[in-house]
């Protein structure tokens, strides 16, 4: 009768109160909403390199088959006998001073000229030159795009001192594909350049033929490129590592933040892995940029061993009794006085986190022989989340909803420095040591960061070009 | 308008004020404030001493609504009940808070009293409210989530982080304190019928 007549009353029961004063104090205190900007940043970093080489990942997709059945449609029409290069081997050689005193030749800053490669497993290498009004020599063009390319250019140089003359027929072969291709109006153009380039090559391939070791040694300390260098990648990673955490007590009611800290101080990180599948691409200049699916397990202990009442009994009988308390326990009290009763628990419990999320990352390879090193920065935006296991004595997590649990922040970030080393002609062996910081967990008003260090070990595929 | 097809309107209200709010919307916050605020009051002042202890109750649960409402997963539960299991949360917190003070257990109070007729049910909602304050923190709040908001023990202990058949046991000494007290406070007046509080 009174459960049900205290329900029905306190049910019903409405405070008269200011609740307009409570809405004035809090609405300072409630979070300002963020720019749409700021939430959207990090589409700014595809959008900054997608385009830079979306022609080159257009050109990696197209095969060289269809160039060629492209080259047996035009090329009768469009390749005077004249532009063959290959009469360029009858011609005197041209030394490189020579090439700089050349008759200007003017280029649109849309030119492509392509030269330079030897065998047909190398890719083309790109000359762009930098536009300028008035149309610069030949030479200018070969220092421009010397500088342009830097080390790429010198390494197809010297790729070319070590072909014999076949490989500057392919050469010659290749440009004639790619020239086809162009428009009418600059193909003489690009061929004089070719040539001279082709040429300047040649004078450069038979001066290494009589420089000493040495030269060539330095040659050979860069290796070639290889056909998988650029283009599309596929990782499928595992790792594992040492876990930390930071504690925010920023948003935490100054009066209990000496509670929740004692609290934060009984949850003790462990040890966190994860898996990772990403997908990218990789431009010729080396820089990657991938993305992908990854899940991630961080694990810490609660571990409670403290007092969480204190009973005091009140003794006014002369003799010791025995009392039944309502939970069915016994007490004891040997005579009058005042008893205090401790209430002590120890709770030991396995925490875990675990949380999808989606990597953005930019990588950059230092390519060596028959292993290339990666270094790696990006960000991770967490899909989901879910919490299990105690964030103090009293609060047993195993639910998502829960109130207590959220996400502050979604953004964490992961850097590495990795190697990877060829097992197969389009397999890699990669290892890498890996920092993850992850996104930002509110408990209980209590910020929380993980950071893990750590080892990730697995495989990279490497889509070859067709050829 | 048929009774059920109103029912989905609010919904459906309440849903884009969610979602509003989810985007930090201060209008829409505003307005989830004076549509909950006396709701949430009513169930404050069960859990606390006194109408101020209520009050800060309220504001730090609507803080933390706002703050996690974007955890809330529209049409999975009832918005005011996530509502009411941040209040309860945070009333047990505060009772963490300041579990280690001492409170006399007077070994009296163990035996189970007699009963008698009381006139529970001339009881008024003050009243009601004033003896639940005089009872021990614990045995309040177990006494509310049980008899009011329908918790059952197992769910109670897990908020709380006791056992259930400790959940039980204060139940049972907080109905054995209510009438303890509603004897010694109130007396019975046969001929009008009235409750009369004792001096």
């Amino acid at each position: 009768m009174m459960d049900n007549h205290f329900k029905h009353k306190l049910q019903r029961f409405r405070v008269d109160w200011d609740k307009e004063a409570l809405w004035e104090e809090l609405e300072p205190k409630l979070p300002r909403p963020k720019s749409r900007f700021l939430r959207y940043w990090w589409v700014l970093l595809p959008l900054l390199f997608v385009p830079a080489c979306w022609e080159e990942l257009s050109q990696w997709l197209q095969t060289d088959t269809a160039i060629e059945q492209s080259l047996a449609e035009q090329a009768p029409e469009v390749m005077p006998p004249d532009n063959d290069i290959t009469s360029a081997k009858e011609e005197p050689q041209v030394s490189s001073s020579q090439v700089e005193v050349q008759e200007a030749v003017a280029l649109s800053p849309q030119t492509e000229l392509f030269a330079a490669t030897t065998t047909s497993s190398y890719h083309n290498q790109r000359f762009i030159p930098s536009h300028t009004p008035a149309s610069p020599t030949v030479g200018q063009l070969y220092h421009q795009s010397l500088e342009h390319l830097g080390n790429e250019t010198n390494k197809a140089l010297g790729v070319v001192r070590a072909s014999t003359k076949s490989d500057v027929a392919k050469v010659s072969n290749a440009i004639k594909i790619k020239t086809s291709t162009n428009s009418v109006a600059n193909r003489e153009k690009m061929t004089v350049t070719q040539t001279l380039l082709l040429k300047t090559a040649m004078v450069e391939r038979e001066k290494a033929a009589e420089a000493p070791l040495s030269a060539l040694t330095e040659v050979s300390m860069t290796r070639p490129l290889r056909s998988d260098d650029q283009g599309v990648f596929v990782n499928l990673l595992a790792g594992a590592g040492t876990l930390q955490r930071k504690d925010d007590f920023t948003a935490v009611e100054p009066g209990i933040v000496e509670y929740r800290r004692q609290n934060s101080e009984r949850l003790n990180p462990q040890a966190a892995w994860n898996i990772q599948l990403e997908a990218g691409y990789r431009h010729h200049s080396g820089l990657s940029l991938s993305t992908g699916l990854g899940y991630s397990q961080l694990h810490e202990q609660f571990n409670f061993d403290g007092v969480v009442r204190e009973d005091t009994f009140i003794q006014t009988n002369e003799r010791a009794r025995y009392f039944v308390k309502p939970s069915g326990d016994t007490l004891f009290l040997s005579g009058p006085g005042v008893y205090t009763q401790l209430v002590n628990r120890q709770v030991l419990h396995n925490n875990q986190v675990s949380y999808y999320q989606i990597p953005l990352l930019l990588a950059y390879r230092f390519p060596k022989r028959r292993w290339d090193i990666e270094l790696t920065a990006g960000v991770n935006y967490l899909l989901r989340s879910q919490y299990q296991g105690r964030i103090s004595e009293g609060f047993p997590v195993s639910i998502n909803d829960e109130p207590e649990i959220a996400l502050k922040r979604r953004w964490g970030y992961t850097m590495r420095v990795g190697v990877q080393y060829q097992l197969l002609p389009t397999t890699y062996l990669y290892l890498n040591t890996q920092f993850v910081q992850s996104p930002e967990f509110l408990r209980v008003d209590v910020g929380q960061q993980y950071q893990s260090l750590g080892m990730q070990v697995g495989l990279q595929y490497r889509f070859r070009r067709k050829l | 308008m048929p009774k059920r097809m109103k029912k989905a309107g609010q919904k459906d209200q309440l849903n884009r004020l969610i979602k509003a709010c989810q985007k930090q919307d201060r209008a829409a916050q505003q307005e989830l404030y004076v549509q909950f605020a006396d709701d949430l009051m009513s169930l404050a002042v069960r859990y606390s001493r006194d109408q101020a202890m209520a009050r800060d109750l309220v504001h730090d649960t609507f803080l933390k609504v706002f703050e996690s409402i974007k955890s809330f997963k529209l049409n999975k539960g009832s918005f005011k009940g996530w509502m009411s299991r941040i209040l309860i949360n945070k009333a047990v917190e505060n009772y963490r808070r300041h579990r280690r003070m001492i409170y006399a257990e007077t070994p009296g109070l163990m035996r189970e009293l007699s009963t008698e007729n009381l006139a529970i049910d001339k009881l008024e909602v003050e009243d009601i409210l004033r003896l639940l304050q005089q009872l021990p923190v614990g045995s309040r709040m177990i006494f509310n989530m049980y008899i009011i908001e329908g918790f059952r023990h197992d769910e109670i202990a897990k908020v709380m982080g006791i056992s259930a058949s400790t959940s039980r046991s204060q139940l049972t000494r907080a109905k054995q304190l209510l009438r303890e007290k509603i004897r010694k406070q109130y007396r019975y007046d046969h001929p009008n019928g009235m409750l009369q509080q004792r001096s």
